[in-house]
Formats: structure tokens, sequence, C-alpha cells
């Protein structure tokens, strides 16, 4: 046993080569999660040619620099952009792009950055001390408790949409229905894809994240330049950061959030299919639901930033912990790593410890050194990172989006999909001029088919029988969460309108 | 037409989801007596179009009550809904994604970025030789890295 945890950590640590793939994967993770529409998955589906030539362990370990890497990347462009580089960074814009705008966009960067490392720490945490207890919790997750926790996590339009109830909602519903788009789960019949085949897939999250967010972002501009009143944010920007940006009594304030972002990341991305698209909004409304302060979430607040980045990045110790221990992939890119260990003649799975102890170890290894790495190149990226406000947004934004453009083509090879971010930059300017929040958008687009597809399955696995949902106990449980949160949601906007009145 | 903001777009969207929900009465059903692809749309179709019309109502009962303090609120009207640079923006955008397939990534990226960047500067700060330096220096830095560098494929075109 100790040899093997020796072994293992040696087999990185000690490793020069191992080190310098590691750091070059952080590199290109960041590069390619700052860029809106190139993601984690996408760099780590490159470098798998490289794992080849390499052992198991550098393989692997250079793909989790790219995975974690590459998640906290999107913080960059959600905050200096208001674009989320990935969807595991769309709560970010909500508070970061406010403190931008205020210039304080260093210290911004500065807390998603040391949140982010922690974020991964605490749930290598988890990964390493629970993980047998998690992963048997997360096989009883049948078609009926996915159904419960998706309702439960749709309930969170309402508090993204605190603004205007009936508007979220109404954006909640539009990205459920764009979700519709394609073969349907469980029979395959086509629905609306117009009888054109590059529809059957129905359209890409990044597609539909980087059309809303992006599109709507360079119109913006347009409209900026016909009115004359363009902002100017290397005006406001204080650009000597100095450390991290905040104070030590800021960091201490943030901590029991971090730990219940940490929590909210690790137990979404134990589940498979939900991952961190969900869990940095998911820790964004919790954050805001129990702040003592709620009025300033979305006015620029380090504990927002907070919670979306401590999230997302606690979620990839979390979707490791049921492909190490059960060999279920989470979501794509779990799956590369799956393929990568594979590769090597590693099959996760309960055996897993006692055939390849020391690959387990050097994955622990592995991701505490990632974690590290990213914290030292964005802490010394940060002053150049800042530093992107100074080109002009009416130079800027053109280059933004040819670069939304290299994502777009990259998810499928197809100009079909550059077309369909036009289209869905369309969308998202339409809505904006409408005033209909777009972050319940994504939420149902990403939950839609989740949700769908585990309703049909619950209901046939129990031959038609809807009050099974409530006598599964994980079911029930989240079904009554879900009626809570509704319950609690509108006691709150109904309280706010009588404190207007 | 401020005014009207709400009940307009309540509007589109109560056309929107009918047009949608119409679809979805074709969507094949099958009788296995289990819910079939059919469901979840229709149902997406009606609740949208039980929202819209929540929205349509409120938008009128809003112009109801506004209408005693009427005229200041017209003043606010600052940003109509057709801007030129927005028509033409889209524009720029919609011969980018069709001229990929024609030119390859490298020449529309800098026939874009020359178009977009030309229109978002004023008219007295346009430098010819600024923006075509930007543009192309930028495409073919891109372009490298991306293509060569990383190996990703990026359209290539009928003239590659």
């Amino acid at each position: 046993m100790t040899s093997m945890i020796l072994e293992g950590f040696s087999s990185i640590l000690l490793n020069p080569t191992c080190l310098l793939w590691m750091t070059l994967g952080t590199v290109v993770g960041i590069i390619f999660g700052s860029i809106p529409g190139l993601t984690a998955t996408m760099a780590m589906a490159m470098f798998i040619p490289v794992t080849y030539a390499l052992s198991a362990e550098e393989g692997i370990a250079l793909l989790l620099a790219l995975y974690i890497g590459g998640t906290s990347g999107g913080l960059i462009s959600a905050i200096l952009l208001n674009i989320p580089g990935t969807p595991a960074s769309i709560a970010t814009c909500m508070d970061g792009r406010p403190m931008a705008e205020k210039g304080q966009a260093g210290k911004a960067l500065g807390v998603g950055i040391v949140f982010s490392f922690i974020g991964t720490i605490v749930g290598l945490a988890a990964l390493v001390l629970i993980s047998p207890t998690l992963s048997s919790i997360a096989i009883k997750f049948g078609p009926h408790e996915y159904f419960a926790i998706t309702v439960f996590s749709l309930t969170l339009i309402i508090t993204l949409s605190s603004e205007n109830l009936v508007k979220g909602l109404i954006t909640g519903l539009l990205g459920l229905m764009f979700a519709t788009v394609g073969l349907a789960p469980i029979d395959s019949t086509a629905r609306y894809t117009f009888g054109n085949v590059s529809l059957n897939s129905g359209f890409n999250i990044l597609i539909v994240l980087v059309g809303i967010y992006a599109v709507s972002e360079i119109i913006g501009t347009a409209e900026s330049v016909h009115s004359g009143n363009r902002k100017d944010l290397s005006v406001v920007t204080d650009f000597k950061v100095k450390g991290f940006g905040f104070t030590m009594k800021e960091f201490v304030s943030q901590i029991w959030g971090a730990i219940r972002a940490s929590a909210i990341g690790i137990a979404l991305g134990i589940l498979p299919g939900i991952g961190n698209g969900t869990s940095n909004m998911l820790a964004y409304t919790v954050a805001k639901n129990q702040s003592k302060h709620p009025e300033k979430f979305g006015t620029g607040c380090i504990d927002g930033i907070v919670a979306s980045e401590t999230a997302n990045n606690a979620t990839i110790p979390g979707t490791i912990i049921p492909l190490l221990t059960l060999g279920i992939p989470g979501d794509s890119t779990a799956a590369l790593l799956l393929g990568a260990l594979v590769m090597k003649g590693i099959t996760p799975g309960p055996l897993i410890f006692q055939q390849n102890g020391k690959v387990v170890y050097a994955i622990y290894a592995a991701i505490g050194v990632s974690a590290l790495l990213m914290l030292l190149v964005e802490f010394f990226g940060l002053k150049w990172f800042v530093k992107i406000l100074k080109v002009p947004t009416h130079i800027l934004m053109p280059l933004v989006f040819a670069l939304c453009i290299v994502g777009a083509f990259g998810t499928n090879n197809r100009v079909f999909d550059c077309g369909a971010l036009i289209f869905f930059g369309f969308i998202g300017y339409l809505l904006k001029k409408g005033d209909y929040p777009l972050s319940p958008l994504i939420l149902g687009f990403v939950l839609g088919e989740i949700m769908e597809l585990n309703f049909r399955r619950a209901i046939s696995y129990s031959n038609g029988n809807y009050l099974e949902f409530f006598t599964h106990p994980i079911s029930c449980v989240f079904l009554i969460l879900a009626f809570f949160s509704i319950v609690m949601n509108l006691r709150s906007i109904y309280k706010k309108k009588k404190q207007a009145a | 037409m401020r005014k009207y903001k709400e009940i307009i777009s309540g509007g589109v969207m109560l056309l929107f989801a009918a047009v949608y929900f119409g679809i979805g009465m074709t969507i094949p059903e099958f009788n296995d007596g289990f819910i079939s692809s059919d469901f979840m749309p229709k149902l997406y179709g009606i609740i949208l179009m039980l929202l819209s019309g929540i929205q349509i109502i409120m938008g009128v009962r809003a112009l109801k009550t506004n209408q005693a303090e009427d005229g200041k609120t017209e003043t606010q009207e600052n940003t109509s809904f057709i801007v030129p640079e927005v028509v033409v923006a889209f524009i720029f955008l919609i011969l980018y994604v069709a001229l990929l397939n024609v030119l390859g990534f490298l020449l529309s990226t800098i026939l874009f970025l020359l178009g977009m960047v030309t229109l978002f500067t004023q008219k007295g700060e346009r430098n010819v030789v600024k923006i075509v330096l930007i543009s192309v220096i930028f495409s073919v830095v891109v372009y490298l890295i991306f293509a060569k560098g990383f190996g990703l494929t990026l359209p290539e075109g009928l003239i590659g």
C-alpha cells in the first residue's frame, strides 16, 4: 500500500518530463478555456495522440492538466469580455463583468483564480477520502432520481430571473424547446429538424452559449458605435494588481461560501451527465438565496465569483469519482480520460485500487499538481490578462468573434455550426432587446434533454405509474426540495414587491 | 413603440409557441401507453403560450396605468429597434460564415475583420494602414496557431 502511494506520487512529482508536459497542458488548457467555443474537452481530444507516446501516468497527468486549466480558463473571458469561455463559467459573468466595469477586473480575476484552485483541492480531498461512499450514492440514482434532480435544478430559473419572473420562465422554456430539436431520446423520432440531416444531433451547447453571449456583445458594440457612447474600460481599470488583488479579510469571509460551493460542485460532478455547466449556476443561486445581502449579487460582489468558480472546479474531481470507482464516465471529458486509461490497459472500476493502485495515486498527485500549476500560471498571467482591456472594444470584439468561429467550427468540423452560431446570436439579440434574462435559456437547454430522457425512462420502468416518483426516497426528497424552492423564491419576490410598493 | 414593447415581445413569443406547438402536433405518437416523443414539445408549447399570454396581459395593464403619466416616458426612447450599424454588423456576420466554405478561414477572416473593424471605428479615427495590419496579422497568427500549431481543422474553402 505505502509503496504504491510512493510509486504513484513519485511517477508524477519526481518526473521532470511529466511536469513539463503538465505545464504545457495547463497553459494550453487555459488558452482553450478562455476562448469562447474552445473547451477543455477539445484540447484533451487534440492531445490524446500525444499520450500514446507517454507512460500511463504521464498521459493521464497531461490530460488532467488540460482539463483543470481549461475549466478555470473560462473565467478570463467571462470577466474581461462578458462572454463565458465555457458553459462552466456562465455564472462568473454575472458578478465578474460588473466588477470589471467598476475597474476591479484584476481583483475579479484574482478571486476567480484562487477559488478555482480551492475548489479543485476540496474536490480532490473528497476524491481521496470519501469516493467509495459517494459512488455508492451515485449508483442509487436511477431515472426517477435524475428526473427529480433536474426538476429541482430548473426551479433555479426563478432565482436567476428575480427581476421579472414571467420573462425568466419564458426564456427557460425557450431553452427547453431548443433542446428538443434533433432525434428524440429513446425512440429517435426526428423533431423540428425540417428534414435537415445536420439538425439530427440537435444544437451543441457551445454553439447556443457562444451565439447568445458573444454575438450579442458584438451587436452591443455596433449599437454603442451608433449612439457614440463607447464604454472604454481601459480608463477605469486599475492595471496595477498587487498579488491576487483581494485582502485576507475578504478571503476569510468567503471560506464558508467556498465550502458550500465545493460541496455542490462535487455532488453534481459524481452524477453522470450533469457536470459543471449546471454546477456553477446552482452554486451561484444557492449563494444568492442564502446570502445576507442578496441584492448585491449581480452588481459586482466577489461572493458570486467565489460560488461559480469554486463549484465548477470542484466538479472535476467529482467527475473522476464514478470514473475511477465504477468505470462510468459522467461526460464527454471523463469519457476521454476513460479511453486514455483503457488504451494503457488500465480498467477503471472497483478493482482498480488493487490492480493499478499506482495509477490511482498518480491521478491524485496529478490533480494536486495541475491545480498548483494552474494557480501559478494564472497568477503570473494575471497582469497580462488584464491588459486585454487596453485593446479598444471596437477592435477587440471582431477579433473575439473570429476566435468564436474557430471554436464553433471545431465542435463538429462543419460550417453549419457557424451558421447556427449566428442564428442563436440573433435570438439572443432579440431577447436582450425585449429585456429577457439570458441565463435561464442556457440552464433550460442544458437540462432539457436529461429531463425528458429520464422522465420517459422512469415512466416506462414503472409501467406508467407516476406515483413512483414519490415512492423512491431520493426522488421524493428532490421533488419536495423543488416545491420548497419555488415557494421560498416566490415568497421573497412577493416580499420585495411589497417593500417597493 | 417603446410603450408597446411588452405587448409586442409577448405577441412574438405567443406566435413562436403556437408555431412550435403546431409542428409538435405532426410528431408521430406511439400508442405504447407511455409518454411518446410528442409529449414534451406539446407541453412546452402550451406552457409558453400561457406565459406569453400573461406577459401580454401584464403589458396591457401597465399601459393603462401609465396612460395617466404619458408623455414623460416617451422621452426615454434613445435606442430605436433598427440601428443601421446593427443591420450591417449582422450582414457582415452572415457573409463571413457564407464565405467560409468558398474562401476558407484565412481569407474570409481577413475580409471580415477589415469590414467589421472599419464599421466599428468612428469615421474620424479610421486609419487604413492600421486596420489592414491588424486584420491580416491577427488572421495569419490565429491560422498558424490553431491550424498549424494545434492541428485543428479550419474551413478550407474551394481554393484552400
